[in-house]
Formats: C-alpha cells, sequence, structure tokens
C-alpha cells in the first residue's frame, strides 16, 4: 500500500484504501487481539491469499485509535506477557457495519463490471 | 516537556508492540517444528524493516509534522549556505523593507498612536483660540475665565504659559532654564503626580508666594544628582531664592519636552480684563461620557455669547477643541503617516522581488517539486516543506531588519527634529515588534502563498520530460513575474513621485525670499536678571552698552537686539487697532509683536521702506512710536500715506505714531506668513529676554568669541545662551521637512533599485528561455542589433505598463500630500514628466546586461542545446 513496500511480495495481493481497516474491524469483533494475531486470523481466514505487512499493520492500528474505532490496552497474555490488544469501540461497531454494507455495494459492482458479457445480453 | 514524555512513553509502547508481535510469531514458527535460530530470522524477515514500520506507525501520532517542520528547517538552513547569493539578496531585501518600516513604525508609535503619559488621557483636549487671521492661537486670560465659569461639559480647564525662562545661578555654572508656569490645578487634571513632593496650592499661585519650583527629572539628576532629600532645599532663579515642593517623574515633559522647571502660574487681576492677550496653552478634562463633538457644540455656543457681550474684542472669536493627543503630534502626524505609508510600499516591493527569486528557484527545482508530488507528497506537505525551507530566511530577514531598525533610530535620533514632539519615548517596544511580526506573516503568506499556487498547477509530465521549458506551466509562471514587476514599477512611480513632489516643494522653500538675509549673521541670547538691572530704563540701558562695545569689534557691520528670533518658533500674539479718519474704532486683529533696537533692522537687512527706524529720541518719556510691516501698512491704509497714523493694541492702551515702515519678513514660518508685524521700540516697551544679532561681512562664525568677549567686559556674570547663525536657525525651521524628505527619497531610491533588480531577474529568465529561438534568429540572419532590441522592447513593455499604472495610482495618492507641499501643485507637470524618464532609462540599465548577453548567444550552440 504504501511506495516503499512495493515488491517485498510480488505476488501478494494489494489491498485496497479502507479495506485493510474492514478487515481489522472485521477480525476484532470477536474479541481483542493483539497485531500479530490479528495478521495471523487475516491469513487464515482468507486461506494464505491476504498477507497484512507489518507495516501497514501497525500505522492502521494506530491510525483506527486516533479515529476512536478500537481501543488498547496493556493485558497479560496466556504466557504471562504483558501484550497490548486492542478491542472494538461501540462507533467502531458502527463504523464496521456501515463499511461492511459499502463493501457488498462495490463487490457487487465489480462483479458487474468484470462480468460484462451478461449485462451486455440484458441491455 | 509533558509532550516529550508523553511521546517517549508511546515509543517504548510501540517498541513492546513489536517485540511482542516478534516473540509471538517466532513462537508460532517454532511450535511448527522450526529450530529456534532459523524461527528468530523467518520472522525478523517475515516482520520486515523494524525501522521503517515504526517510523509509519509513529506518523498516525500527528506528531510527525512537526519533526518533518524541523527536518525542513534544518534543510532550509542548509540552502542558505548552499545557495550565498541568492539568500543575501533575499534577506538584505526583506531587511531592508521591514528595518524601514519598523523604525518608522516606531517613531509614528511614540509621536502619534501612543497614549499620552497622563491618567485617563483620552479625555483630555487642547483649546485653540480661532481668529479669521489664526486658527491656532493661544488663549486670553479672560476668555479662559469666561470658559471655565460657564461650561458644563469640563470637569477642569487649565491654562499655562510654556515658554518662560529664568537664570540658574548659585553653585555651579549659571544656566539658563526653560520653564513652564502652570496652574495648582494642572497636575491633578492631567492626573500626574510629582514622583518626590507635591504640586503647588491655589496659595501658592498668588502673586508674591509663587517662590516655589518644580523640577524635572532631568534637571534634578544631572543638576542636583538625584538627591531624595532636594525637596524644601532652595535654589536661586534670577536672583530670587525659590523653594523646591517637587520633582516630576521620567515621562512628564509637558507641554514641551524642554521644560526644565515649573513655577506658579500667578495671573494678575487686571490680566483677567485682558481678552487680547493670547499667550496662555489652555488644556480640559471632559466629563466621563461627554463627547469631543457635544463639548465643541457648548464652546461654540459659549464664543457666541462673548462675541455680542464684547464686539469690540471677542466678534470673530472661537474656540475650537483637539484631542490632546493629536494636537501634540500635531504638524508631525501627516509627515510621519506619509512615511509610513512610503516603508510599507518598500517593503512590498521587497516582497515582490523575494517572490521573483522563488519563483525563478522553484523553477529551477520543478522537476525536484513534480517527483516529490508524483510520490505522494499532498499540496499541505509540499506547502510545509517550503514554508520550513523559507523561515530561515524569512527570521533572518527580519531580525536583521529589527536590529537595523533598532541601530538606525540610535543613529537618527540626533538628527531627527527638534520640532517632533515625544522624540524621547521612540523606542523599538512589544507594540512595534509586534507590528514587524505581524509584517513577517504577512511577508511570509505573500511569498509563500503566490509560488505555491503556481506550483499546484504544474504539469506533471511534462515538468517530468527533459523538455520542461516547453510545459504549459511556465506560461504562467511567467505571467505572474510580469505581473510582479509591473506591481513593482507602478509602487516605484508613486514612491518616486511623492519624493519628486517633497524635492521640489523643498526647494521652493529653499528659494522663499524670508525678507531678511540670513547670511553673516549670528545670534546670541540673553537673559537679564531685573534684580541686578531693576527697572526698564537701567535694562535699556545695559543693552545700549553691550550693542556700543560690540559695534566696535572690527568686522561687525551692524548689531541689534530683538526679543523674538524670526523662525525660531517663537511668537508673541497681540492685537492691534488702527486709527482711521472718519471711521469707528476698527476691530482688533492679532498681530506678531515684536520689540527691538534701532539697528536690527540694518543687521537682519530689512529695508526701512518709508520713514524711518527707532532713535536715540525715542524714549520712555517721548511720545510712543512704532514700525508696521508693509502688509499691514497696505492693509490698513490702502490710499493714504502711513507715515504719522496712529495704531494701539486694544482700546485702554495709548496711541502710538507710525514712524517707519519696513518690509515684510517670514516671521513663523517659511511657508506662511498671515500675521501683521508690528515692532516696538526697546527704549519705550524694554524686555529682559533679548537676542542679540550681528551681522558681519565675513563667516559669521568668526565673530562669536569677539562677541562673548564684549558680553563679558560689560558684565562679568551676565549669561549667553543658544548661540546660532541665522542660517542654522533658518535650516532648523526645515528641519521636520528636511528629515521627511531625505526619508521618502531613500525609500524612492532603494525602491527603484529593487524595481531594477526585479526586471532584470525576469528579463535574464526570459532570455535564458528564448535563447533557442534567439539562435535559430541568428542563423536565420537576424542582426545582433535587431536582436538587443527585441530584449529591451520586452523589458520597456513591462515597464511602461507599470509606469501607466503607477501614474494612476500617484494621481489618487498625491491628494494626501496636498498638506505637505507648498508652490508645487499636487500633479506637478515636471514631477510626472520626469519620473516616467527615470524609471525608463533605470529599466533600460537593468535590461542592459541580459540583452547585451543575449546578442552574444552562439547560434550553433544554442541549437544543439536540444
Amino acid at each position: 500500500m504504501k511506495p516503499y513496500s512495493k515488491g517485498r511480495y510480488e505476488n501478494r495481493i494489494e489491498l485496497l484504501q479502507g479495506t485493510l481497516d474492514l478487515l481489522i474491524l472485521q477480525t476484532l469483533q470477536w474479541g481483542a487481539q493483539h497485531g500479530y494475531s490479528i495478521s495471523q486470523a487475516i491469513r487464515v481466514k482468507s486461506g494464505e491469499v491476504l498477507q497484512v505487512d507489518t507495516g501497514s499493520l501497525y500505522p492502521a492500528l494506530h491510525r483506527l485509535e486516533r479515529k476512536k474505532w478500537i481501543k488498547s490496552e496493556w493485558t497479560v497474555s496466556d504466557n504471562n506477557q504483558k501484550v497490548k490488544a486492542y478491542r472494538l469501540t461501540t462507533a467502531g461497531k458502527k463504523h464496521l457495519a456501515a463499511e461492511r454494507s459499502n463493501w457488498e455495494k462495490l463487490s457487487a459492482a465489480m462483479a458487474g463490471i468484470l462480468h460484462p458479457a451478461e449485462q451486455e445480453g440484458e441491455a | 516537556m509533558k509532550l516529550f514524555r508523553w511521546r517517549r512513553q508511546r515509543e517504548e509502547e510501540l517498541d513492546a508492540e513489536i517485540r511482542n508481535h516478534l516473540d509471538a510469531a517466532i513462537r508460532d514458527r517454532i511450535a511448527r517444528g522450526e529450530a529456534p535460530d532459523e524461527a528468530r530470522t523467518n520472522a525478523l524477515r517475515e516482520f520486515g524493516n523494524v525501522g521503517l514500520v515504526k517510523e509509519v506507525t509513529r506518523e498516525m501520532w500527528g506528531w510527525a509534522s512537526l519533526e518533518r517542520l524541523l527536518q525542513d528547517l534544518r534543510f532550509g538552513l542548509r540552502m542558505l549556505r548552499k545557495n550565498p547569493g541568492f539568500s543575501l539578496i533575499a534577506v538584505l531585501t526583506l531587511a531592508l523593507g521591514i528595518g524601514a518600516t519598523t523604525a518608522i513604525f516606531s517613531v509614528v508609535y511614540a509621536v502619534v498612536l501612543r497614549p499620552l503619559p497622563f491618567g485617563d488621557s483620552e479625555r483630555l483636549v487642547a483649546i485653540w483660540t480661532q481668529t479669521p487671521q489664526s486658527d491656532r492661537l493661544p488663549m486670553a486670560a479672560a476668555n479662559h475665565r469666561d470658559l471655565k465659569a460657564q461650561n458644563t461639559v469640563f470637569e477642569d480647564i487649565s491654562i499655562l504659559r510654556g515658554n518662560a525662562s529664568y537664570n540658574l545661578t548659585g553653585e555651579g555654572e549659571p544656566e539658563l532654564l526653560q520653564a513652564a508656569r502652570v496652574p495648582a490645578n494642572l497636575f491633578s487634571m492631567l492626573r500626574v503626580m510629582p514622583a518626590l513632593g507635591r504640586a503647588f496650592t491655589d496659595e501658592e499661585t498668588q502673586p508674591g508666594r509663587d517662590q516655589v519650583v518644580i523640577l524635572s527629572d532631568a534637571l534634578w539628576r544631572r543638576r542636583y544628582g538625584g538627591d531624595a532629600n532636594i525637596v524644601g532645599k532652595t535654589i536661586r532663579l534670577e536672583n530670587v531664592v525659590y523653594t523646591v515642593v517637587g520633582v516630576m517623574g521620567t515621562e512628564f515633559r509637558y507641554p514641551t519636552r524642554e521644560v526644565q522647571i515649573w513655577t506658579p502660574l500667578t495671573i494678575n487681576p487686571a490680566d483677567f480684563q485682558m481678552r487680547t492677550g493670547f499667550s496662555h496653552l489652555a488644556v480640559a478634562r471632559l466629563k466621563p461620557g461627554v463627547t469631543l463633538e457635544q463639548a465643541q457644540t457648548e464652546v461654540n455656543v459659549i464664543a457666541a455669547r462673548l462675541a455680542r457681550q464684547y464686539p469690540n474684542v471677542n466678534k470673530d472669536v472661537r474656540f475650537t477643541l483637539t484631542p490632546l493627543r493629536r494636537d501634540i503630534a500635531n504638524v508631525a502626524q501627516r509627515p510621519l503617516l506619509v512615511l509610513l505609508g512610503a516603508a510599507l510600499g518598500l517593503l512590498l516591493i521587497g516582497c515582490c522581488n523575494l517572490v521573483n527569486l522563488l519563483l525563478a528557484r522553484a523553477l529551477t527545482r520543478s522537476r525536484e517539486t513534480a517527483v516529490r508530488a508524483a510520490l505522494g507528497a499532498t499540496p499541505t506537505r509540499l506547502l510545509l516543506q517550503s514554508a520550513g525551507e523559507l523561515m530561515p530566511l524569512l527570521t533572518l530577514g527580519v531580525l536583521l531588519g529589527v536590529l537595523a531598525a533598532r541601530e538606525g533610530i540610535k543613529l537618527f535620533l540626533p538628527w531627527l527634529p527638534s520640532t517632533l514632539p515625544r522624540v524621547e519615548e521612540i523606542e523599538i517596544n512589544l507594540p512595534v515588534m509586534l507590528f514587524s511580526g505581524g509584517l513577517l506573516l504577512l511577508a511570509a503568506a505573500l511569498v509563500l502563498l503566490l509560488p505555491l499556487l503556481q506550483a499546484r498547477r504544474i504539469d506533471l509530465v511534462a515538468t517530468l520530460r527533459e523538455d520542461a521549458r516547453t510545459s504549459a506551466g511556465l506560461g504562467s509562471k511567467t505571467t505572474i513575474r510580469n505581473l510582479l514587476v509591473v506591481g513593482q514599477v507602478a509602487l516605484t512611480v508613486m514612491l518616486l513621485t511623492g519624493a519628486g513632489l517633497l524635492i521640489r516643494t523643498f526647494a521652493a522653500l529653499k528659494d522663499v525670499n524670508p525678507g531678511f538675509r540670513s547670511q553673516g549673521v549670528v545670534s546670541f541670547r540673553l537673559a537679564i536678571p531685573r534684580n541686578k538691572y531693576d527697572g526698564d530704563d537701567k535694562v535699556a540701558a545695559f543693552c545700549q552698552r553691550i550693542l556700543e562695545q560690540v559695534r566696535a569689534l572690527p568686522g561687525v557691520e551692524a548689531a541689534g537686539m530683538v526679543n523674538r528670533l524670526p523662525l525660531a518658533g517663537a511668537s508673541g500674539l497681540s492685537t492691534i487697532e488702527f486709527e482711521r479718519i472718519g471711521q469707528e474704532p476698527g476691530s482688533l486683529d492679532a498681530t506678531d509683536d515684536t520689540i527691538t533696537t534701532s539697528d536690527y533692522f540694518r543687521a537682519m537687512n530689512i529695508p526701512v521702506l518709508q520713514g524711518r527706524s527707532f532713535a536715540e529720541q525715542d524714549n520712555m518719556h517721548a511720545p510712543l512710536v512704532v514700525v508696521l510691516d508693509q502688509q499691514v501698512a497696505r492693509r490698513a491704509w490702502p490710499d493714504e500715506n502711513p507715515i504719522g497714523k496712529r495704531v494701539r493694541s486694544g482700546p485702554t492702551s495709548p496711541w502710538a505714531e507710525v514712524v517707519g515702515i519696513v518690509g515684510h519678513i517670514r516671521h513663523e514660518s517659511l511657508e506662511s506668513d498671515q500675521r501683521w508685524q508690528i515692532y516696538w521700540n526697546y527704549l519705550q516697551r524694554a524686555r529682559d529676554r533679548m537676542t542679540l544679532m550681528v551681522r558681519t561681512s565675513g563667516d559669521a562664525r568668526s565673530l562669536v568669541y569677539p562677541v562673548l568677549g564684549a558680553i563679558k567686559a560689560v558684565d562679568q556674570d551676565q549669561p549667553v545662551f543658544a548661540v546660532r547663525t541665522m542660517t542654522e536657525v533658518l535650516d532648523q525651521s526645515l528641519a521636520l521637512r528636511w528629515f521627511n524628505t531625505v526619508m521618502i527619497t531613500l525609500f524612492a531610491g532603494s525602491s527603484l533599485l529593487l524595481a531594477m533588480i526585479g526586471i532584470y531577474g525576469v528579463i535574464a529568465w526570459t532570455v535564458r528561455q528564448r535563447t533557442r529561438e534567439i539562435g535559430v534568429r541568428l542563423a536565420l540572419g537576424a542582426q545582433r542589433g535587431a536582436v538587443l532590441t527585441l530584449v529591451l522592447q520586452n523589458g520597456l513593455k513591462l515597464t511602461s505598463a507599470g509606469i501607466v499604472l503607477g501614474l494612476v495610482g500617484s494621481l489618487g495618492l498625491v491628494r494626501l500630500l496636498r498638506s505637505m507641499l507648498f508652490v508645487v501643485g499636487p500633479t506637478d507637470p515636471l514631477t510626472f514628466a520626469i519620473v516616467p524618464v527615470l524609471i525608463i532609462l533605470a529599466a533600460l540599465l537593468a535590461c542592459w546586461i541580459p540583452a547585451w548577453r543575449a546578442t552574444k548567444v552562439d547560434p550553433l550552440v544554442a541549437l544543439r542545446q536540444e
């Protein structure tokens, strides 16, 4: 997403601006998580297609926190380490809902464009 | 500090967060069966550049812009060092503009804007008497008493005399102290109390009880070493013992800064009958809630009532109220504001140059800007960057300017005309600094925004291509630079026109014939102690002895005395009534009363046109005689011989016979002189403050020591003050004008120089841009002369546009100058003809180097460049 991260994962799918935000918010829906586990969750849930670059992940987390959609707190992890976990706020939940419907509209539109034959047939 | 702590904490948290991330990744890999070392390496590789991740994350905190600004500032400082030529011109241009504006503003602030150092000073007003001949006459005691009794708008009114003087004797050198004689209520009305001791009491303003004195801070420190126990001690004034009752604070300099002591003003009951002795300054405090207009209305009513009551003397008398602060600034206000305007014009021209320089630089760096924009730098980021780069330049320029202003003022202070009030309050203080700070912001905004507007329009693709000079962005850029040059020329035209008009006015004033010849005359002020020479006859005899001694000196052509030097700012206002046969006594007119010895006219080269000057036999026991100036005589008796006619000062004064008519002289100022001049004989009206005038055929200065010796020979103890040649007196009367003319001319000259730099910059740039075209023309056989003309024409086109614009602007602006002009009209054809010629010559000079360079273009090289 940033010019300088280009080329590091050449066959990785580029995430659209805002898409990562949506993925993070979605991931946090099931409870507070720290940075590494968020990236792992996105990787696993996308069937290893989406690799979140740390150079995008952490700026995104800090940006979302500034927008008050998520909140961070220091907690003690399972193996007794102090870790910083992010949690969805009420505002974040609202934003997530709005963004999800936007995304659905966008993917429907994309699908329409990417399958022009059907469209032409109808016209 | 709190900010830094907060930031450090966040920094530590981010470190911990990233450490956690790596730990978790390593644990995962080990759990999947990787060896610990391998797991660590892979996790680090997967994570990527830790430093970079931290940096981009930190950017989200909102502090990045600050840090970047610091970076840009550092970058700016580097640029400053790398382009010393560019930096020097930019900084000096700015320093010149800011310095000039700051210096002039500090004067304007002190003289015009700063509140007077009195309590609630905005309610203080000056009251002047207005007659058909003059609108700024002092107040007669009787009019003051009536105003005080009949008004309902003033809390209090004071009258005072500002031009008294006393011989201070006793310990140390004798000296003449400038004094103001003030009433007991003055200090309470101004809401100012002495720093030491007390003000005068009402009892002390009774004749005979008035031997008390208040010292100025300066005199107290200089002469009495700041003695804290001075109150109650005595000093000798005019050989009379006075008790010091107080010392004023440093800031108190009312009514003028020359005042060194204040003594009580005693008014004889007889003076209260005098409606014609216009001799007192009047100042009043408005009641709370009363406006100036309301007060003026009521004062007009009182004046009309007095006119009905005393038709002989008060028929045409009005009173005008002016806020005291404006009244004190008076004549200086308009010239200073004009000067400030000129300085601002200079600053604006300087800013135009700066913008031009920056545009030129931006152009050479347009590829860099385009690359930055292509890499995703937002316009805000670009703005911040150029702001950061510029700040060192601007700050340096402003600092240098303010510093120059501060030092400049110190240098200028002794040159500032003594007629400028409140000069000692001039300093670079907080309001002045705020003003300069505001100018900095304004200059920065102007200088930053213009190139940026341009930068936004740069066609990225075209600029990135090698062939930058054909891109569309450059066209509009050149237009802006051209417009800037046109604006500069227009402003310069206006400044030069203003300067031209003032120079022409000054020259006209220098040409004015004052009615006397100043060359070869030197003046000595004498204060004759009354208790040593008690009685008018003894004073007159003493003057006579001095004159005899002086006349006997070799080289002396004539010697006379006068009580008031012409053009020295002093005037003695009185009234006169003419005896006309077959007519009712005419109304009284304000006149300049002067008391002279018989040889005064010869010493000053004032021609005696009819009759004679005063003579020995016109003494105390002989009938009163008077000499009139030509103008009075013509007005009073247009068709008759004035010799033998009679005049008097007022209905109760004795008649005096006119024995001679002399030429009119400029007594008040070189510019205007409405007042009538009446000369009385010192033998019949002796004065103890006289000025000795000595004329020589040689250098006036060479007479100073012989004359001082002659005076000492008559009386060893007689002090002499204010030795000045008449030429110096004349020059001093023009000092404010001189200062103003010099300053405006300096500003106009500087702006011409800046405009030339501007024209040169643009033309040189155009030539560089058109090198190829010029090469083609030359290759096709164009004459070098034609190329020269082409470039010069280009420059002249811009200049002419500026001149036309500037002339139109000047026609509007010169109206503001009208009151400062003399003889010369605001649309003086000579000035309006010379200024464009001067500018065209300057423009040709500025274009010459680039034009000459254009003719040296080698067609082969020029064509190969592409």
